[in-house]
């Protein structure tokens, strides 16, 4: 009668730890370093007008010196420790852009296996330690197997309950996804306005530049440089253009990710398709 | 109201989810079809919208205050598994360290 309870009570337990396994498979490398890629760029481009405002600035500072310098003007050495002053609606976006940015990254990371696999080891290594120690005590096997399913079963079921957390915050954070687009669609125009004036002062400097280097022996060389610094202004300015895209795409990942009754697996990995219509918008910000 | 408002913002996510869900998959739709899912997800998004309290005076504040809060209860979650893991390791050594006892006897 004792055996047979014994074995109905490791059946069940096998069974469920089954069932509760389907449900809180950490996600797979490939899933979660795709959602890193491309969560974090459209996260990064939210914060792009600051940073080009800063390049722009601080590079058109430097040619207006080296311009005055090949023109025979005066010129001043050391000045450019002082830090540009970007617009105050790019640094508010600069530093909401932070903010996501963070969150995204404790998402990946806690989305992915590494800290799961460390607990499953360290359980592992705990299962092996309880069944030496069964063995030494003087306990049947049995025990010593049934003594692991539900150890298996507690951390699963432990699992499960973070896995729900974690769609719990993402159900969260679309609210400030929502505000966040509209604030960029909001305020589109003014943001590309100052964005376009920075690089216009970077353009009129490079222009300086290159008109007073055109008998260098290396002008050739210098136009490349400045030609190529200019497409690259231009690219960026594009994704600046597109940051109110970018966060769509990170809120419509993340609904699709809250309402997928799928596993947690599956609910990332629709949210990760999403997020590979941004490909061009990634292409550009890696430049 | 907070309860009724929570309540209309989940269904309206539950819809919205529904709707990007037909939209990324329109084969066999017709144009007119296509067009009535896009107006369906406009709608809504604008109607959450309102349910938020977004207007002209809408900083990006709350937004990044938003995203630092949703980062530390992230961190939690990994904390919370770090602390598992901790405390399995302990528990070995003490459980091998009794085992190693029970061996002699």
């Amino acid at each position: 009668m004792q055996l047979k309870l014994f074995q109905l009570k490791k059946c069940n337990l096998l069974a469920l730890l089954l069932f509760v396994s389907a449900c809180a498979q950490p996600l797979s490398q490939d899933t979660t370093d795709e959602l890193d890629a491309l969560a974090s760029s459209a996260a990064s481009v939210v914060g792009l007008p600051a940073e080009l405002q800063t390049a722009a600035l601080t590079e058109a500072r430097r040619n207006q010196a080296l311009c005055r310098y090949l023109s025979g003007g005066g010129y001043q050495l050391g000045a450019d420790i002082a830090p540009v002053a970007v617009s105050n609606l790019a640094a508010e976006q600069s530093k909401a852009g932070k903010a996501l940015k963070s969150y995204v990254t404790a998402l990946i990371d806690a989305t992915r296996g590494a800290s799961l696999a460390d607990l499953e080891k360290a359980q592992a290594d705990f299962s092996g330690a309880a069944g030496s120690f069964f063995e030494a005590a003087g306990f049947s096997s049995g025990s010593g197997e049934l003594f692991d399913a539900a150890l298996s079963l507690a951390s699963r079921v432990g699992e499960s309950q973070r896995q729900k957390r974690i769609r719990t915050i993402m159900r969260e954070a679309i609210d400030p996804l929502f505000i966040l687009e509209a604030l960029l669609r909001r305020d589109a125009a003014q943001t590309i306005s100052e964005t376009e004036s920075a690089v216009s002062k970077w353009s009129s400097s490079a222009r300086c530049v290159l008109t007073n280097s055109r008998r260098s022996s290396n002008a050739i060389e210098i136009f490349d440089t400045y030609n190529e610094r200019s497409t690259v202004f231009q690219r960026q300015l594009k994704s600046v253009r597109g940051a109110p895209d970018a966060v769509e795409k990170l809120r419509v990942a993340h609904i699709l990710a809250v309402t997928n009754p799928e596993s947690f697996e599956s609910a990332i990995q629709e949210a990760v398709e999403v997020l590979q219509d941004l490909d061009a918008l990634v292409a550009a910000i890696r430049e | 109201m907070a309860a009724s408002n929570r309540l209309a913002k989940d269904r309206i996510i539950n819809a919205l989810g529904d709707l990007y869900r037909v939209q990324r998959h329109t084969q066999g739709l017709s144009a007119k079809e296509k067009a009535s899912v896009e107006a369906s997800i406009d709608g809504l998004e604008q109607e959450y919208l309102a349910l938020l309290g977004f207007n002209e005076g809408t900083t990006y504040a709350s937004v990044t205050q938003a995203f630092k809060d949703a980062e530390t209860s992230l961190q939690e979650v990994k904390d919370e598994r770090i602390r598992l893991a901790n405390a399995f390791v302990s528990a070995s050594k003490i459980l091998g360290s009794i085992t190693q006892v029970l061996k002699l006897f």
